[in-house]
């Protein structure tokens, strides 16, 4: 059930208090921008999705159902916007202006298949960490990357994941699972390209 | 029977009774292949987690006002009324509308009535001396017809 307070904020909201939608926003930006962020990466187009979110809230908010809790419905609407914008971008093969070479990349991949926890060497080296497995996160298709994103990377439950993305419970286990084997799929394809020492830039 | 590897997604999500995930820690402890997809999706989630979350440069307010701001304008406020079914199975419908609309005319054209009417309208004035479909009456047309078309 939506909180009380939210209740009445966004009954404010309705009415055209502007003030009381600003205090929506701020109540949710944390969830809202993390998820952009997270999803879209670029911060550019995350503020674009970030101001996108809450107009399409203010435009549906007369037809939410103030019964069900408000913050799963401002973040399907995200991820409703973040998985639109994920489509429409071209999917790259490969990366581009990397300035990791191949051996950095495949010592980076091992660690990360070998080492239980790379807490010391994330560390030293955080951006490259970061390129890597963002990238292996863009190979996935949009709605499972959103629902990889949800339940491992937020650590949300799968009640919480299907509300979000608003299927059914069963739907969103199966759409986390697929990633999962996307995933590991791609990093073997991807270490077996650099182990055969195929040049960067090429086909993963 | 399911193999231990296939319990991976299962154990994962914390799916397995105590004592499955007693044996499927004990198989994790020997299969590499298990224990890398393990720390693959661990690592994984350990780095995009570390990864800073900058602050949205934009104001809430400016947010808020520029949201009332783009809700106001026409086209968002119809667009919100119209939920994406309801603008498809109009679109569907309105489709099949001018379709049968469009066929309708040749419709005529092409059935059993219709034919008759243009094979009648076809005929030589000359030769019948008249347009037979228009100044015949019925029972004088189906004789005229019965008689070949002789011209009376």
């Amino acid at each position: 059930m939506t909180d009380s307070t939210d209740s009445i904020l966004i009954e404010a909201a309705v009415n055209g208090d502007m003030t009381a939608f600003a205090e929506l926003v701020e109540r949710y930006r944390p969830g809202v921008w993390g998820m952009v962020h997270r999803t879209l990466g670029n911060s550019s187009d995350g503020e674009d999705a970030f101001q996108e979110t809450f107009m399409r809230a203010l435009v549906y908010l007369p037809r939410f159902d103030r019964r069900r809790p408000f913050g799963p419905w401002i973040l399907r609407i995200a991820s409703n916007y973040c998985i639109d914008q994920l489509r429409r971008r071209k999917t790259r093969k490969y990366r581009l202006w990397s300035d990791l070479s191949e051996s950095e990349e495949e010592n980076i991949l091992k660690t990360m298949s070998t080492e239980p926890n790379i807490e010391e060497m994330l560390q030293k080296n955080p951006h490259k960490y970061l390129e890597v497995a963002q990238f292996l996160l863009s190979r996935l298709k949009p709605r499972r990357r959103m629902a990889f994103i949800l339940r491992e990377i937020e650590g949300n439950s799968y009640e919480t994941v299907a509300a979000i993305l608003g299927v059914p419970e069963v739907t969103a286990r199966v759409r986390v699972c697929r990633a999962r084997n996307d995933l590991e799929r791609r990093f073997r394809e991807y270490l077996a390209t650099l182990e055969g020492g195929i040049k960067n830039g090429k086909a993963v | 029977m399911e193999k231990p590897c296939d319990q991976f997604n299962r154990y994962r999500d914390g799916m397995l009774n105590p004592e499955e995930q007693t044996e499927y820690k004990s198989h994790l402890s020997v299969c590499r292949e298990c224990r890398s997809r393990s720390f693959l999706l661990d690592n994984l989630a350990r780095v995009i987690k570390s990864q800073e979350v900058p602050a949205p440069v934009l104001e809430i307010t400016q947010v808020a006002a520029r949201a009332y701001e783009k809700c106001g304008s026409w086209d968002v406020f119809l667009l919100s009324w119209l939920r994406p079914a309801v603008a498809w199975s109009g679109l569907a419908l309105l489709v099949v509308l001018l379709s049968f609309l469009w066929a309708l005319p040749a419709a005529r054209q092409t059935g059993a009535g219709g034919e008759y009417e243009t094979l009648m309208n076809q005929i030589d004035p000359s030769i019948t001396g008249t347009n037979a479909s228009a100044t015949l009456t019925d029972d004088k047309l189906e004789l005229w017809l019965e008689q070949g078309g002789a011209i009376q």
